[in-house]
């Protein structure tokens, strides 16, 4: 019964630490009224997790400072709470949408707690960063562990939430995963103007839940960081404006992507060329993105090498490219990525859904297929660079796609679902 | 009319959030988690001398790891070293002991990997042939 009070509490606890800071200033800062209630939950989350990865290259245990945030942020929310009741009397929809995101939050916190097992990387990579920051080790000390080299981020997390928790379990670390991931579904549907919203959104939720991936697996982090840029990129198209503080909290998302696993590098530079291809903006502000991330990029290699004495990747970057060498050679690994690729895609839904509704949308507007926007482009890249992890690989094939490809897709499906929104709504305006 | 709409637009909001957390095991996760404590469900997760052997990895590291950190190697389907739940970072690693989990000695080559590298060690502990906890011969 006290496990089941403590996972209630962390639902609570969770949720009002990020409503820090952006809930609370809202009112005054106007470049914050066009999000909504869940893209403020994930600027929040950004936000938070920059100071965060600031603070772990000096302190291993900042769980005292989470703590101080959260009550921090239930002070603001006693004192404003007045302002947030007018709110809902104004609007149902946020409550009741919060509503189901704190039962789906639930739902996942208890899956976490009722089946914890650590799965193979969680125990073969992670789980041992996780116990040296959680015992009060810093960078350091990760060169007496296995594949030094990883990015600490996502464990630097995970041992302090752990150590926040009151029973002292390891799999409480472990919820901020499923909390983020759904945070940036909702953020990224919340738009849909139909009356089958909670449906969609829960349904959403739904597909992309993974319960393997939350043991102990980073890829729900990175899908949070993919998702909420796909947001980012939808804001920006819409509203013009927006670019100055769109280049800030991009910048900022690239950033943690870079420290949160390895490829995250790859799906940063990505992104950023989908930025530079498909949105027409001033040379200046190419040119900071291009640079900061460049920048971003150097920090990283630095950073490791200073602290971890190992920055690089656990495979080397150029190889002898074996499977591209001999023509057989590369038509059967094409065919086995390419059949474990269509698996993939179809044990996991949301991305072939996306795809339809891309092209029922585009039929219904009578666009052409071939044009090219943010949403295809990343399309594109994202599976050039599957195949391009793949044929660069010097482990078999067959030990390394069935594993590997289910995650790749998992990781990268939030982006998709940007193209929900302008498919459900093009229904409801002719329905009106 | 527009009342009536709502009410079953309701009815089928909450039916379908009703299938999604039922097929997310919310009841059964619940009635678990109530049933087993926290010590039971993580025998029965990495079981005593099955899967990662927690248990066994335990009994050892509470007997003979007070000074060090002590390596395992896991013949069965398991990431090789299970360490990482005992890992403290303030011991080094002992490089004259190693738990040995899993082991099928009518697997042929399991007999064979044991024989080539473990030889030279003496058991100091053994559950059942499967888990040993074996030490460098002097």
């Amino acid at each position: 019964m006290k496990e089941i009070f403590f996972i209630f509490y962390q639902v609570f606890f969770t949720f009002i630490l990020f409503l820090f800071p952006f809930h609370f200033i809202k009112e005054k800062f106007s470049f914050l009224k066009i999000y909504n209630f869940f893209d403020l939950i994930c600027l929040n989350i950004i936000i938070q997790f920059t100071l965060y990865l600031i603070l772990s290259f000096f302190i291993p245990n900042i769980s005292f400072l989470i703590n101080l945030i959260g009550i921090l942020s239930l002070i603001l929310l006693s004192v404003n709470f007045s302002k947030i009741k007018l709110m809902i009397k104004n609007n149902h929809l946020p409550l009741w949408l919060i509503i189901v995101f704190l039962i789906l939050v639930l739902c996942n916190f208890f899956y976490i707690a009722s089946y914890f097992r650590l799965q193979w990387d969680g125990v073969a990579h992670w789980f041992w960063k996780v116990q040296s920051f959680y015992q009060g080790g810093n960078l350091n000390n990760f060169q007496n562990l296995p594949y030094p080299f990883y990015p600490h981020l996502g464990t630097f997390l995970w041992a302090n939430f752990w150590n926040l928790s009151i029973v002292d379990y390891e799999y409480f670390g472990r919820f901020y995963y499923s909390y983020i991931y759904l945070a940036s579904i909702f953020s990224i549907l919340y738009p849909i103007k139909s009356k089958y919203l909670i449906i969609i959104i829960s349904v959403a939720s739904y597909l992309i839940f993974d319960g393997f991936l939350l043991g102990g697996y980073q890829e729900f982090l990175i899908f949070f960081f993919i998702t909420f840029s796909a947001r980012l990129f939808y804001l920006l198209k819409c509203h013009n404006l927006f670019i100055n503080n769109f280049l800030i909290f991009f910048l900022l998302t690239l950033n943690l992507l870079i420290w949160t696993k390895q490829e995250g590098i790859f799906y940063a530079f990505i992104l950023s060329l989908v930025y530079f291809i498909c949105f027409k903006t001033k040379l200046i502000k190419n040119f900071i993105l291009l640079f900061s991330l460049l920048l971003f990029a150097f920090l990283y290699f630095y950073l490791n090498t200073f602290f971890k004495n190992s920055g690089f990747f656990h495979e080397p970057i150029t190889n002898h490219f074996e499977k591209l060498r001999d023509f057989n050679s590369f038509l059967d690994s094409f065919i086995y990525i390419s059949f474990h690729l269509i698996k993939a895609l179809i044990s996991r839904p949301i991305i072939i859904l996306s795809f339809l509704f891309y092209y029922f949308l585009k039929n219904l507007k009578k666009e052409s297929y071939f044009k090219l926007d943010f949403y295809i482009l990343f399309f594109i890249l994202n599976f050039l660079i599957i195949y391009a992890i793949f044929f660069h690989t010097r482990y078999e094939l067959t030990s390394m796609v069935p594993q590997v490809l289910g995650r790749l897709l998992l990781q990268t499906s939030g982006f998709y679902l940007v193209i929900f929104v302008p498919f459900f709504n093009y229904f409801q305006k002719n329905e009106k | 009319m527009k009342k009536k709409k709502d009410i079953n637009l309701l009815i089928i909001n909450i039916l379908v959030l009703i299938i999604i957390v039922y097929s997310l095991n919310l009841p059964l996760n619940v009635y678990n988690i109530l049933l087993h404590n926290y010590q039971e469900r993580l025998s029965s997760i990495y079981g005593f001398c099955e899967k990662e052997s927690y248990g066994f990895m335990k009994k050892i590291n509470e007997k003979y790891g007070t000074k060090y950190n002590i390596e395992s190697f896991n013949f069965d389907n398991y990431p090789s070293s299970s360490s990482a739940f005992f890992y403290k970072i303030d011991r080094t690693f002992n490089k004259n002991q190693i738990i040995i989990l899993n082991y099928n000695s009518l697997n042929l080559n399991q007999k064979q990997y044991f024989e080539k590298n473990f030889i030279n060690y003496k058991i100091l502990e053994n559950y059942k042939n499967k888990c040993l906890f074996l030490e460098k011969k002097k």
